[in-house]
Parts: C-alpha cells; sequence; structure tokens
C-alpha cells in the first residue's frame, strides 16, 4: 500500500510537470530559465518553497534536534523566519537588476552591471563549486528518507530514479515544472507533517507531555553556555542575510512579474511555517518511543513509521522524494544555465537551452557517480557549501547601493570570503563561538571596500540599482 | 510622508522588530526555563513570530510600501 501510494504521487507529479508546459515556447531560453518573468504571486510562492523547505526539512531539522535540543531548533527556525523580512527589502532589488540586465543566472547580475569577464567567471565558478555538493545532499537524503521508510531500493536504482525524475521534470518544461510539482509536494508534505503531529498529541495524551517527558530524558530546553548563544546569534544573522542571494534562491525571484510580486509575496512566506510546530512535536515524540537512534536524521521518520497507517507512509515517502528531486531540478537550472550562459562564452541565444540541457545531463551524472563512489570524498564542501554561496552578499550590496565598488574589488572580497570559509572549517578555528562564515563575511567587506579604495578604477561605473527608479523604463 | 521616511518606517517595522523579538530572547533563556501551553518558552516564542512576522511584514506594506511599487499597466491582467 505504502508502495502503491509513493509511485502513484511521483507519476502524478510527472503529469504536472509535463502539462505545466502547456501553452509556453520553452525553447527560448527566457520562458525555459525564467518563465519568461512571469509568474504570479501564488506560483512564486509555491516556487520557493518547494526549494526552501527540501529534503532536510524532513531530515536535517528532526535530526538536529533530536541530537542538540532546543538550540539547534532555534536557529534552524530563527534564520529561515528572519530571511523573509531580510527578502521584503533585497527582494525586489534582486528582481529589479535581473530585469535591468535580462539576467537569468546570478553571474548574469555580475556581468551586466560590471561588464567584467574575470568577474563573471570568478562568481560563476564557486557558485558551481559550492552548488554540486548542495546537490549530492539531496541525494543523500533521499536515500536516508527512503530506507528508513522500509524502502528496500539499492542506492544506486534508488539515486538514478531520483536524477532521471529531476532531468524528465525540467527537461520538458523548464522552471514551470518544479513551480507546479511543488503545489502537489507541498500540499502531501505539509498533510504528512500536521497529521503525523496530531498523532503524536492524540497518542501522547497532550503537548505538554512529550516535551516533559523528552526534558526527563535530558534534552536541553534552554540555550545556557556563552559559547552556544553567540554561536545562535552570529548563525541566524549570517544565514537569514544569505538567504537570498544563493545562485539557487536568487534565481527564482527572477521567474516573478514584477517587483510588487516579489515583495508582496515576502508577507506570507512566514505562514508556510505554521507547520513546524507539528513537525518540531512529531520529531521529540522520537526521543519516547527510541531514546538511542543511531542515525538520528531518522527522527521523524520514526515517529511516522510508528504511528501512520501504510498509505499515509506512502505519502510522506513521496513528500519526502518530491521534496529532494525538487531541489535537485532547480539546482540543475541554475548549473546548467551558468554553464551554457556564463562559463562557456558567445553560445548564442537560440542554442543556449540545448547547451542548458547538456549541462544538466553532465552534472547529474558527476553527482550520482560522486554520491555512489565517494561519498566522504565531498563532505567538505557540503559542510561548507551553505557558507560558501553565501559570501555573494557583499557583491550583491555593491550592484544595489554602490557608486564606489569596483569589479576588482568585488572579486577579490569574494576570493578572500571563500577561502576564509575553506581555512576557518578545516582548521577548526573557534572565535568564541561566532559562525565562521560570519567572520569570512566580514573579511570579504573589509577587502571588497579596501581594493576598491586602493586601486580606484578608471572605467565609469555603473549607477546602482537602488538608485534607479523603482519601474526602470530605459534599461535595456 | 516623504519617502525617506517611508522607508524608514517600513524598516523600523519589517525588519528591525523582527530581529530585535528574535534575538533579545536569546541572552537570557536560562531565565525562560518554563513551558507556555505546554511547549518550551523559546520554541513558544518562535511560534508565536511565525504569524507576527508575518503581521510586521503586511503592515510594513499596507502602511509605507505600497504605493512605491504601483502596478504595472496589464501586469495582473496576464
Amino acid at each position: 500500500m505504502t508502495a502503491f501510494v509513493f509511485a502513484v504521487i511521483i507519476l502524478l507529479s510527472l503529469y504536472f510537470a509535463f502539462r505545466s508546459r502547456h501553452g509556453h515556447d520553452v525553447s527560448n531560453i527566457e520562458e525555459y530559465l525564467v518563465a519568461g518573468r512571469s509568474f504570479s504571486g501564488l506560483l512564486l510562492f509555491f516556487l520557493a518553497v518547494g526549494e526552501i523547505y527540501s529534503i532536510g526539512t524532513l531530515i536535517g531539522l528532526p535530526g538536529g534536534i533530536y541530537a542538540k535540543g532546543v538550540s539547534y531548533g532555534y536557529w534552524f527556525l530563527g534564520y529561515i523566519l528572519l530571511a523573509y523580512p531580510v527578502g521584503y527589502f533585497i527582494g525586489p532589488l534582486i528582481w529589479r537588476a535581473g530585469k535591468r540586465y535580462a539576467a537569468m543566472t546570478v553571474p548574469d547580475i555580475f556581468k551586466g552591471h560590471y561588464s567584467h569577464r574575470a568577474l563573471e567567471l570568478i562568481v560563476t565558478i564557486s557558485a558551481l563549486i559550492f552548488l554540486i555538493p548542495w546537490g549530492q545532499l539531496q541525494f543523500a537524503g533521499l536515500e536516508v528518507a527512503l530506507s528508513a521508510l522500509g524502502f528496500h531500493l539499492s542506492p544506486t536504482v534508488a539515486v538514478f530514479l531520483a536524477g532521471c525524475i529531476a532531468f524528465l521534470y525540467i527537461a520538458v518544461s523548464g522552471v514551470r515544472a518544479p513551480a507546479i510539482v511543488s503545489i502537489l509536494k507541498d500540499t502531501f508534505m505539509v498533510l504528512a507533517i500536521v497529521i503525523a503531529g496530531v498523532a503524536v498529541m492524540l497518542a501522547v495524551h497532550g503537548v505538554p507531555k512529550v516535551f516533559s517527558q523528552a526534558a526527563a530524558h535530558g534534552v536541553s530546553t534552554t540555550i545556557a553556555k556563552p559559547q552556544d548563544i553567540v554561536f545562535t546569534l552570529t548563525t541566524i544573522l549570517f544565514q537569514a542575510l544569505g538567504f537570498y542571494v544563493t545562485p539557487l534562491t536568487a534565481p527564482f525571484l527572477f521567474t516573478a512579474r514584477s517587483e510588487r510580486t516579489v515583495k508582496r509575496t515576502q508577507r506570507i512566506m512566514p505562514l508556510y511555517m505554521l507547520m513546524y510546530p507539528f513537525l518540531i512535536i512529531a520529531s521529540y515524540y522520537a526521543f519516547l518511543i527510541a531514546p538511542h537512534l543511531e542515525q538520528a536524521n531518522t527522527a521523524f521518520i520514526v515517529t511516522s513509521v510508528s504511528l501512520l497507517p501504510p498509505w499515509l507512509l506512502g505519502v510522506v515517502a513521496a513528500g519526502a522524494a518530491l521534496s529532494g528531486i525538487l531541489v535537485l531540478a532547480t539546482i540543475s537550472l541554475a548549473i546548467g544555465g551558468m554553464v551554457s550562459r556564463n562559463l562557456v562564452r558567445n553560445i548564442p541565444q537560440t542554442s543556449q537551452r540545448k547547451w542548458t540541457q547538456i549541462a544538466i545531463v553532465v552534472y547529474l551524472i558527476v553527482s550520482m557517480a560522486l554520491t555512489l563512489g565517494a561519498p566522504t570524498l565531498m563532505l567538505t564542501l557540503i559542510n561548507t557549501a551553505y557558507y560558501g554561496f553565501t559570501q555573494l552578499f557583499p557583491g550583491f550590496i555593491a550592484v544595489f547601493f554602490s557608486r564606489k565598488v569596483t569589479p576588482t574589488g568585488v572579486a577579490a572580497g569574494l576570493l578572500t570570503g571563500e577561502v576564509a570559509v575553506l581555512v576557518l572549517y578545516l582548521s577548526q578555528a573557534n572565535f568564541y563561538g561566532v559562525n565562521s562564515g560570519l567572520i569570512a563575511l566580514v573579511l570579504n567587506f573589509i577587502v571588497m571596500y579596501a581594493v576598491s579604495a586602493i586601486f580606484a578604477s578608471k572605467v565609469s561605473l555603473r549607477a546602482p540599482v537602488a538608485h534607479a527608479a523603482s519601474v526602470d523604463r530605459s534599461a535595456l | 510622508m516623504s519617502t525617506k521616511k517611508r522607508k524608514r518606517g517600513s524598516f523600523i517595522v519589517a525588519v528591525i522588530l523582527p530581529f530585535v523579538a528574535i534575538f533579545a530572547v536569546v541572552p537570557f533563556s536560562s531565565q525562560f526555563d518554563f513551558t507556555v501551553l505546554g511547549l518550551p518558552f523559546l520554541y513558544f516564542w518562535m511560534f508565536l513570530w511565525f504569524p507576527l512576522t508575518a503581521l510586521c511584514l503586511s503592515v510594513a506594506w499596507y502602511v509605507f510600501d505600497r504605493h512605491d511599487y504601483p502596478t504595472e499597466e496589464g501586469a495582473d491582467e496576464q
């Protein structure tokens, strides 16, 4: 029964993905990568939540809470929540920059604003380096979720199928597919989470018991150590700032039909988070039924398996699988777009779609091979991926607001930030618990401004994006 | 209200308020070792700010920002 429900939902998702092409000419690269900048607030909302609430929602958060208690939960929820106020301000600016420079990828913005090939390449390559492990994380999460749910597919088959489905989504319909499939995925995922949460409340007769019994197992309910307090605050700050500028998240803002749509959509984003109380209650229940889980990441799944009927487990499995596959699909689009538009030079617009798809196939095959063949090889990059691609933040700030920062400054800052992230991670340095990504970000800002001031550019810089009128009709 | 004043107002309501709310309780969390509605205080506080943040953003939009983002001609008819 579980497998049947699972299969039906996955097939349904393919049907929706294919249908989403209807009435749109996806041979046009702008239509293919950013839906011709035509999405309504509702589609933008679903594309966003499809990407934000990835497999990590069902695997990473419950696992983190199970292992570390409230201090993990507080920063995880805190940075997502506070990303929306940040997005309320910089989201419309990202869209405006995208419109002004006809951007379909993040490097397109830097290419358009600075006309500097070396900077474009540095942005592209650093984005690619950190995006590839982000995709692997989805594959790995899928394996954990599906095997804990009792699907005894071999990892090879599971990874291969996930890669194929992700490719089918986007091969046919481009970015419209993940937006439409996300409606399906989020309906089922929220349904599964809420039902699991309610089932726990019924099983233990009320919420207070879940937490008091977990506390009896020694789970912390406060953030007491000074270092943990510093870590919580700096991590929330850093990740909330970087949330919307990653090479994965910025492009979905380009699909919106206007700045107004981007800004208005941010208002409702926090409401999706109301499913988290149910998810957290379900995760805490794992303490009561399985206090010594070998794999903390399976906390939510263990609860589901113990309380839900088989057909609902099929819904949980499909929700988990779709959330991983959806993110793979959007990563593929981001990578394909960057390869065909930024890495390789002078591919004409008309053949960019073909090259994008070739790049995607290569990316998926390499990713599958790395996941299966060398799972630990990429561990460092996986652990530093978020820190790495958040280093684009100072560059964006320069594009939005600065008349002084030069392309050399942006490139120098970005490289400094990326190197700092890797050095801090590898040396395991600890500065009173301050998030190492934030330290790298501060260095990045300092170098960006210093280099710009010392080597003042002779070329004239374009007016900052934020200083133009909100509807810039004179732009290219 | 001038544009500058509107922008400042919007920034205070939409960004400063939620950030302060989420940050301020962390250093004192050991003093909040009790439950509200059965939830440990930190979870209760976080969950409370999901709808409150949406409210802050909506207030900023209706009071300060919406006139600066005119509907583009034809955009909503598509």
